[in-house]
């Protein structure tokens, strides 16, 4: 196995990008990760695309080959890894893979999804197949649903409340403040989530990520050709994946999503670090009690304690751990497919001391951290500067 | 394999009322849905029968065979099990 480092990436803006398809995205995402990489597409070997429902959104399917075109790559092999909202994360993990294998040498991983052409109704359908469909979604249980039975139950146990979940999304919006990128540029605070519509309860409108547009862009090669194009590579330390049920009725417990827990364990250990010697993380919070989660399950806090750290600020950028500086799925925006490769793109900027107003001071190593459905998929990378 | 019957009797072991549902159930909205943990031990999801009462924890329910919603043009109805409290 060789050591594989992220050497470019690039990022659309992500929100409602009625004036822009599918095309445009991915060009504009996937020329700027070629200049940051400074790299020509002659010169890509391989290109994992990470779409979950392009064909529900815009009746367009075969989108790895379509980025490939896209990008001017000629020939180049290419394969759709669709894994639910975990498809980028997915996606990067396949790349990682087939360069650390020494199959490839320099690979492009891409991810987008175009979901605001359809009504929130054709969405939320689309979004549920994410779910099982034949117990969950035939049952009219939506997303908004299975993670409010979670939430629900969490409360339950451990007495979390509505305004801690509510500070989830004040502290997000605050960071996508600070990046130009983001859906969201706009503070809001705990009064106004508690007073926004409620979906699904305890859920509502405010606790839950965007519907957006958005694609993201990254590019792989072996460590020790790094250098070669990039001053600043960001080694990938480990890359970790694991699944469970799709049906949420099926766990033994709804208050921790164990495929979060076998895939940190696993990425700390090959990584030979433990949760304290992280610095900055990009977790998957598709819902406000989904980063509650996050945080216990990746093993920063005890089952039943996150909930308040966030709260206290704890989380909060250049606190004790800043947690989704680029806003998260809820202020930067969740367009599904896109989401994995950009909370890569977000650490290696943060790891090159690129992130400008919302940089962590001194940041060395980064995690990211990708779910699927209601946590039947979890990807989770480390990442370290390599300079 | 062998075929196990269910007594239909659990409890609510989460809840949520679903107020933006998918197109199918346009007209149903709001419902509320459980995870319910049958007496026997398996957990089922599926929707919960207010009868006047307010879904809690704990709350004991009994299933019951029930109209699920009605597609098309042709008015096709579908069925499945619903909890309802007790």
């Amino acid at each position: 196995m060789r050591d594989v480092a992220v050497i470019g990436v690039g990022l659309t803006k992500f929100g409602e990008r009625w004036s822009s398809g599918l095309k445009e995205l991915l060009a504009e995402a996937g020329i700027a990760a070629l200049e940051d990489a400074n790299i020509s597409s002659n010169d890509i070997e391989m290109l994992y695309g990470g779409t979950m429902a392009s064909g529900r959104f815009i009746g367009q399917e075969h989108t790895a080959a379509l980025m490939a075109d896209q990008l001017g790559f000629k020939n180049t092999p290419a394969v759709r890894i669709e894994n639910a909202c975990a498809s980028g994360g997915s996606a990067l993990r396949q790349a990682y893979i087939s360069v650390a294998s020494g199959i490839h040498d320099i690979v492009v991983v891409g991810g987008v999804e175009k979901m605001t052409d359809v009504t929130s109704a054709e969405a939320s359908t689309a979004l549920g197949g994410a779910g099982d469909q034949e117990w969950e979604l035939f049952q009219g249980i939506t997303f908004p649903g299975l993670y409010a039975l979670i939430a629900k139950r969490h409360m339950y146990e451990y007495g979390t409340t509505e305004e801690q979940l509510a500070s989830v999304a004040v502290k997000n919006h605050e960071n996508a403040c600070k990046n130009q990128l983001a859906q969201f540029k706009k503070r809001i605070s705990i009064e106004e989530v508690m007073k926004s519509k409620m979906v699904s309860d305890p859920l509502k409108l405010l606790d839950c990520s965007p519907i957006s547009d958005g694609a993201a862009v990254a590019v792989l090669a072996p460590l020790d050709k790094a250098r070669k194009y990039n001053d600043t590579p960001i080694k990938i330390l480990s890359s970790s994946q694991a699944s469970d049920t799709l049906r949420l009725a099926e766990r033994d417990s709804l208050t921790e999503l164990k495929a979060t827990k076998i895939a940190s364990q696993l990425a700390y250990k090959h990584a030979k670090l433990e949760p304290k010697d992280i610095d900055v993380v990009e977790v998957h919070d598709c819902f406000t009690i989904a980063e509650i989660l996050a945080m216990e399950d990746l093993g920063f806090y005890k089952k039943g304690k996150a909930a308040q750290a966030i709260f206290d600020g704890e989380t909060a950028l250049n606190s004790k751990l800043s947690v989704n500086t680029s806003g998260g799925l809820k202020g930067c925006g969740h367009p599904v497919g896109a989401t994995g490769v950009k909370q890569a793109a977000e650490i290696v900027w943060q790891l090159r001391g690129d992130a400008k107003d919302r940089q962590v001071k001194g940041a060395e190593i980064g995690m990211t951290h990708n779910v699927g459905g209601s946590g039947a998929t979890a990807v989770v990378h480390i990442f370290e500067r390599a300079d | 394999m062998e075929e196990k019957q269910f007594s239909g009797n659990g409890v609510i072991h989460s809840f949520t009322k679903i107020r933006v549902p998918p197109d199918t159930f346009k007209e149903e909205a709001p419902y509320d849905i459980g995870i319910i943990k049958l007496d026997e031990g398996p957990m089922v999801e599926g929707h919960i029968l207010e009868n006047g009462k307010e879904p809690k924890i704990g709350e004991k329910v009994k299933v019951a065979f029930r109209r699920m919603y009605v597609e098309g043009d042709e008015d096709l109805i579908y069925y499945h099990y619903k909890f309802e409290m007790l």
